[in-house]
């Protein structure tokens, strides 16, 4: 099986597993908002927890993924292990594009503004910005090998700025507490909506799988056909 | 480990000497200092917003905007010359290239910070030279902040063609933590709270510097291999 | 509330077209080659 086929079957096995993870994603949008009570200090917009939450937390995954994905390409040089980080980072950004919206959304009714500065927000903006940064890096550079290696170095100094934002954020909260301090945290939760967040959580992850599959798949389709023009030009 | 420092020493100097020749990038970040501290001093109603709130953020806006300026010069010098390449041709090792900007660049930045620190007190009327020394240190460590991460990030996009924009796209991000415990720090400060109340922000900026000055340096080689 | 619903499954969703019609395009003009991995 040559590479390129090897990598089609990627892409298509990455669009099952997406199709696979929207459907769960129906599945819990309506475990969400039928058949998980309402909160009883937040009301109806506390909802929205079940989806921003688990968008936060596939962002996370992808600069983690990005991040050690790059030390690892440093390492081993195989340009594989690039594209794969370079498909995190871009999967990154649509998850975190969802927590960037979803939030403002939801803050509004219960803190009155459509932006709080509190840690996850803020530390999700600037990782935004950073995968934003990334990408279009890679979009300036052409050769594949200053590509990897440069885009290696904005992965792994990306990765341990984040919790460096979020405790900058977190410090300058302690001192500025935000209008309402935000408890959903999942222990205190009770079992039915647990069972929503976590398998929203699920479904999240499947997805970010599915994603990372086919955008992996396309970058190596690009790259082997960018070899092959190159090899019929030269 | 003495070529190394040696070989930095050297590196550092020549760009030194070569901004010292002409002056520009200099001149202009004083120019920038100047304007930015007035527009920002103009830009708010005085009778609803003293001069001291704020104050932290007009010098701390005024010192990420000199580190910019000098990180650019440092680089597209190398580029107009093409003397990376006569560098990367010689024997010294490649972290001594890192080290040597990295020197050149503070002392660069530095001199702006202190010509536009007095300017400042002058146009703020900030009570400073009570907490002087504390003020130094956390602008010396804010500052080595953007420099390690900038002299990094500056090696790489300086080869690109968009550099000049595409070092701030990179480095905003970076500058976040240290400029943040640099306003909060010079805030406080200047409310007259003593250093044990800023030790959270003093240490967020300590590990930061260690952090990346670490991984600037180490990974600088990355960058400059062909 | 439910517009954050709706924002985050057409995000979602056109990310998932966006892949899809990518490596539709990627597909229909690379040929099979000779390069083995």
């Amino acid at each position: 099986m040559t590479t390129r086929d090897r990598a089609r079957r990627i892409g298509r096995a990455g669009m099952a597993v997406t199709l696979l993870g929207l459907a769960g994603l129906a599945g819990v949008y309506v475990r969400a908002l039928a058949y998980t009570p309402v909160e009883r200090s937040q009301g109806a917009a506390q909802k929205i927890f079940y989806v921003h939450v688990p968008a936060a937390w596939s962002a996370l995954v992808a600069i983690s993924v990005t991040g050690l994905l790059s030390i690892l390409y440093l390492w081993l040089k195989d340009r594989r292990i690039d594209l794969a980080a370079a498909a995190s980072a871009e999967v990154g950004v649509a998850f975190a594009t969802i927590m960037l919206t979803t939030g403002p959304i939801w803050g509004k009714p219960i803190w009155g503004t459509w932006w709080t500065w509190d840690a996850r927000l803020t530390s999700t903006l600037f990782l935004f910005l950073l995968f934003v940064g990334y990408l279009v890096l890679r979009g300036v550079l052409t050769d594949p090998g200053i590509r990897g290696r440069f885009s290696a170095v904005i992965g792994i100094m990306g990765l341990v700025l984040v919790p460096f934002i979020h405790l900058t954020v977190y410090l300058f909260r302690t001192l500025h507490p935000a209008p309402i301090v935000l408890k959903p945290s999942a222990p205190s939760l009770p079992g039915v909506m647990l069972v929503t967040l976590f398998s929203s959580l699920g479904v999240f992850t499947v997805l970010y799988v599915g994603f990372m599959m086919q955008r992996y798949a396309l970058g190596l389709l690009r790259e082997l056909r960018e070899e092959e023009l190159a090899g019929a030009a030269g | 480990m003495r070529a190394l420092i040696r070989a930095a020493w050297h590196i550092a100097v020549k760009d030194l000497a070569i901004e010292w020749r002409t002056k520009t990038a200099f001149a202009s970040g004083l120019v920038f200092a100047v304007l930015v501290l007035a527009v920002l001093f103009f830009s708010r109603d005085p009778t609803a917003v003293s001069s001291q709130d704020i104050a932290p953020g007009a010098i701390w806006v005024t010192f990420t905007f000199a580190s910019m300026l000098g990180l650019n010069r440092a680089f597209l010098l190398e580029r107009e010359q093409r003397a990376l390449d006569g560098i990367l041709l010689s024997p010294a090792p490649r972290t001594a290239v890192f080290w040597g900007k990295f020197v050149a660049n503070l002392a660069f930045v530095g001199a702006i910070q202190a010509v536009s620190l007095p300017l400042f007190v002058l146009f703020y009327d900030v009570p400073i030279w009570v907490r002087l020394p504390e003020l130094v240190l956390v602008i010396v460590m804010a500052t080595v902040a953007f420099v390690a991460v900038g002299t990094l990030l500056s090696a790489m996009v300086v080869r690109t063609r968009y550099a000049e924009l595409m070092l701030p796209l990179l480095l905003l991000p970076f500058l976040v933590p240290p400029l943040v415990s640099g306003v909060q720090v010079t805030a406080r400060l200047l409310e007259g709270r003593p250093l044990s109340d800023l030790s959270g922000w003093l240490r967020l900026i300590a590990g930061f510097d260690l952090a990346f000055v670490t991984l600037a340096a180490s990974l600088f080689h990355v960058v400059l291999d062909e | 509330m439910v517009a954050a619903y709706t924002v985050a499954a057409t995000i979602l969703v056109i990310y998932t077209v966006s892949l899809f019609v990518r490596l539709r395009a990627v597909g229909k003009r690379g040929q099979d080659s000779r390069l083995d991995g």
